[in-house]
């Protein structure tokens, strides 16, 4: 009897490598895009602000910054150099000043790749949502934290001080950071080309909190942020719940429910790239680019919870259930071109794909965001392969009348992949420590 | 680490000069601190207190807006309550720390004077604690060689290196917390001490911004930073010294900017920042920390945020006193006057 044994509910370790490349070919594949022409709201490339003394935490002291002045906000640590600028308010650049001295102020620079990319979509559409409406803004944590020099701190001063990025002395954190801006790019709803106030906040356990009056700031499920799990717990402390918890993307990019110190309290799904997270937190939005077009991919979908199917055995009916999430702009209708959408499996070996017979279908007119259902998959068809290591992917379907069902990854985003391995003669009901952590 | 080591030494000299100041001002000696040149082991309190659960049907205090004194010069900052001058100390800013100045506000006669040759600066905030005593520089250099002793990897936070080491006495003189960025160390006067463990349930060590002692001593409210990686959120913590255990607070939707112990009692003040919301002003809220319970403020005022020292109240515990003003046409808020609300009871 075979047995397979899922490795990559968290695909960590060897399994990393692996569910990266199937990501990696499915990215490549000339996913179809829905752009458009007309912008009618031009990215700015500069803003103007306000530059105050700011408090241990961030806090508007109500003292201007004046040339001299040390004092934290007025540079990134007391003490350390003067206010930088010749003004106050202050015009500058948004990407080669402003968000690289923002985003290591709202989010560490030791978090994960995706969750700092994510929140370098959040922190500039947010600072577009204010240059849109004309706030007048400044660089206390009422807006975004903004202290002249923090980029710099963390290396050497630029040697391309007019555009950092371009600098040949970047340290290992400069460039990481720098990599997360590489492409100007920001989220309006799905209706427009304005920008979306993408707020966002520390943490915040189980449910965000959404705000009636903004598109894209719905309450969804984020069960990854728990105080549940017995080793770290999620907190609404000094948060205000909405939009994107920073903390929570930190958590969906390692896979596992603490955020910080190592890696422990694995969570059964791992998310691997910035749309991921930010079509989660931030609902029905479209991501754009630095000419307002739109850059994503209309049908979306996110896994937020996989229980059972830790080992699947051929010949028998193995229960999965999966909380979906449907983050695409529009709701999943039915109508009479599309039947319905279901969640569906494909095993792959190799250039080999095989898809599955079992499918769970999602409730017609399933909202963008919320709510997230729980459905079942019944696997059958474990497929008799040699053993090895595979890949079961998770994917979404539309059934489109009178041809065959699209998947979502036809389009091109990524099913979500699982690194299996297929095991030999299992003839008891054993645990076996196969999941591969770091 | 280097850069932290360079900071804070930048820091205490900048102490050290305003300091000298301070000394010709305030001659008579405090208790002194113990020299203690290790990090002591950590003290022996409770993490949680088990009931740590608010308690219904909290006291009731009604707060009646008073008169609003102008004030020639902004911004200004209502520091703290000079018990000795039954006065207000009052901040200016200059256009640098150096230049910020103190001054002693008296709210009966609506008279002001320079606190003496005290100075003060939004940087190093070494008018400290409440009865309007200042902290012997000696104390202070010998927290700042306790307790500066860098072991943050990479860059640090920034907030840490505007917090300077403070020395705040227990109003009985028995012991005095000393406390600067990451580290707390509660000493007694007559030798020895321990070290405060206060965030007991993260992965990290977090900034401390501010600590209070009760009137009556009995607890110590601690105002920290909630992230180890991230300007904003914030933790106020309660411990109360007769049983040992520490106590949470929680702010809903927002940080604690402020905070203050009304005197003669166990009423702990706060000031909640609303994060994103820019246009709101601070919002004040109260706890009794004897009982955990919620204090239901009537005509509670809202503060300019964030009122960080923002209110202060007076040493009988009547009135509370805030920097007070209006958004100037780019919709800036501006402190202009002296706002007083009468407390009652």
């Amino acid at each position: 009897m075979h047995g397979v044994v899922l490795l990559g509910l968290l695909a960590h370790g060897f399994g990393l490598s692996a569910a990266m490349s199937s990501f990696a070919r499915v990215r490549a594949a000339a996913p179809s895009r829905a752009g458009n022409s007309a912008s009618a709201f031009v990215p700015p490339q500069q803003i103007s602000l306000r530059v105050f003394r700011l408090t241990a935490n961030g806090g508007n002291t109500g003292v201007e910054c004046t040339r001299g002045d040390s004092s934290f906000g007025c540079v990134h640590a007391a003490g350390q150099g003067t206010y930088p600028y010749a003004t106050n308010p202050i015009t500058i650049s948004m990407e080669n000043d402003y968000l690289l001295n923002v985003v290591p102020q709202e989010m560490p620079l030791s978090f994960e790749p995706i969750a700092l990319e994510a929140q370098v979509v959040a922190a500039r559409t947010y600072a577009y949502w204010h240059i849109n409406r004309s706030s007048k803004i400044n660089n206390s944590i009422s807006y975004q934290a903004f202290v002249p020099g923090k980029f710099a701190a963390y290396g050497a001063q630029p040697d391309n001080p007019g555009e950092p990025c371009a600098s040949g002395n970047l340290s290992g954190s400069q460039s990481k950071l720098c990599t997360a801006m590489r492409a100007p790019r920001y989220l309006s709803p799905a209706a427009s080309d304005v920008p979306v106030l993408t707020e966002f906040s520390a943490d915040w356990p189980d449910r965000t909190i959404g705000r009636a009056s903004q598109p894209g700031l719905v309450a969804v499920d984020d069960p990854i942020s728990n105080t549940s799990n017995g080793v770290c717990t999620s907190t609404s402390a000094g948060s205000h719940g909405r939009g994107m918890s920073q903390t929570g993307a930190q958590r969906w990019a390692r896979g596992t429910q603490c955020a910080y110190g190592a890696a422990r309290a694995f969570w059964s799904v791992r998310w691997w790239s910035a749309e991921q997270l930010l079509f989660h937190y931030y609902t029905g939005v479209r991501l754009r680019d630095a000419s307002g077009a739109t850059i994503d991919l209309e049908r979306r979908w996110n896994p937020l919870l996989i229980a059972g199917g830790e080992r699947l055995s051929p010949g028998v009916p193995n229960a999965m259930t999966v909380k979906v999430q449907n983050t695409s702009p529009a709701a999943w209708e039915c109508d009479d071109v599309v039947a319905g959408h279901t969640l569906g499996y494909r095993w792959i070996s190799g250039t080999q794909e095989i898809d599955g017979l079992g499918q769970a279908a999602l409730p017609c007119g399933l909202g963008p965001g919320d709510p997230s259902p729980s459905v079942s998959l019944v696997i059958t068809d474990v497929p008799v392969w040699p053993p090895g290591t595979y890949s079961l992917t998770l994917d979404m379907r539309a059934h489109i009348s009178g041809s065959e069902p699209v998947w979502f990854s036809s389009d091109g985003w990524a099913p979500y992949s699982m690194i299996v391995q297929l095991t030999v003669a299992i003839t008891q009901a054993v645990w076996l420590p196969a999941i591969v952590r770091e | 680490m280097a850069a932290l080591a360079v900071v804070l030494l930048g820091a205490l000299g900048m102490i050290a000069l305003g300091l000298a100041a301070l000394q010709r001002a305030k001659p008579s000696a405090l208790a002194r601190l113990p020299a203690l040149t290790t990090m002591p082991a950590a003290c022996a309190f409770a993490a949680e207190s088990d009931a740590a659960e608010a308690i219904a049907g909290g006291r009731n205090v009604s707060f009646r807006a008073g008169d609003a004194t102008p004030w020639t010069g902004q911004p200004l900052r209502v520091a703290d309550w000079a018990a000795s001058k039954q006065s207000l100390l009052i901040l200016t800013a200059g256009k640098d720390p150096a230049s910020d100045s103190l001054l002693l506000y008296d709210p009966r006669t609506g008279a002001s004077e320079p606190a003496g040759q005290r100075r003060a600066s939004t940087l190093l905030p070494h008018w400290a604690d409440g009865s309007g005593r200042v902290t012997e520089q000696q104390d202070l250099e010998i927290g700042a060689q306790l307790l500066n002793q860098p072991r943050v990897a990479g860059v640090p936070p920034a907030s840490l290196v505007t917090m300077a080491v403070r020395v705040i006495q227990r109003p009985d003189s028995s012991q005095s917390l000393v406390f600067g960025a990451l580290r707390a160390v509660l000493m007694d006067s007559a030798g020895g001490g321990c070290t405060l463990t206060i965030n007991w349930d993260g992965d990290a060590d977090l900034p401390l911004i501010d600590a209070a002692w009760s009137g009556d001593g009995r607890f110590l409210a601690v105002l920290m930073m909630s992230d180890p990686g991230r300007l904003g959120p914030t933790a106020l913590r309660v411990l109360d010294m007769s049983l040992g255990q520490w106590r949470t607070v929680q702010a809903e939707d927002g940080a604690i900017s402020a905070m203050r112990w009304r005197p003669a009692g166990h009423e702990l003040y706060f000031t909640v920042t609303h994060l994103d919301e820019p246009e709101r002003l601070d919002t004040l809220t109260a706890i009794d920390a004897g009982t955990a319970a919620p204090i239901d403020i009537a005509g509670a005022p809202e503060l300019f945020a964030p009122a960080y020292w923002g209110f202060v109240f007076s040493g009988d515990g009547r009135v509370l006193y805030a920097a007070c003003g209006a958004p100037d046409a780019d919709g800036v808020l501006r402190t202009n006057s002296i706002c007083r609300w009468m407390v009652s009871p």
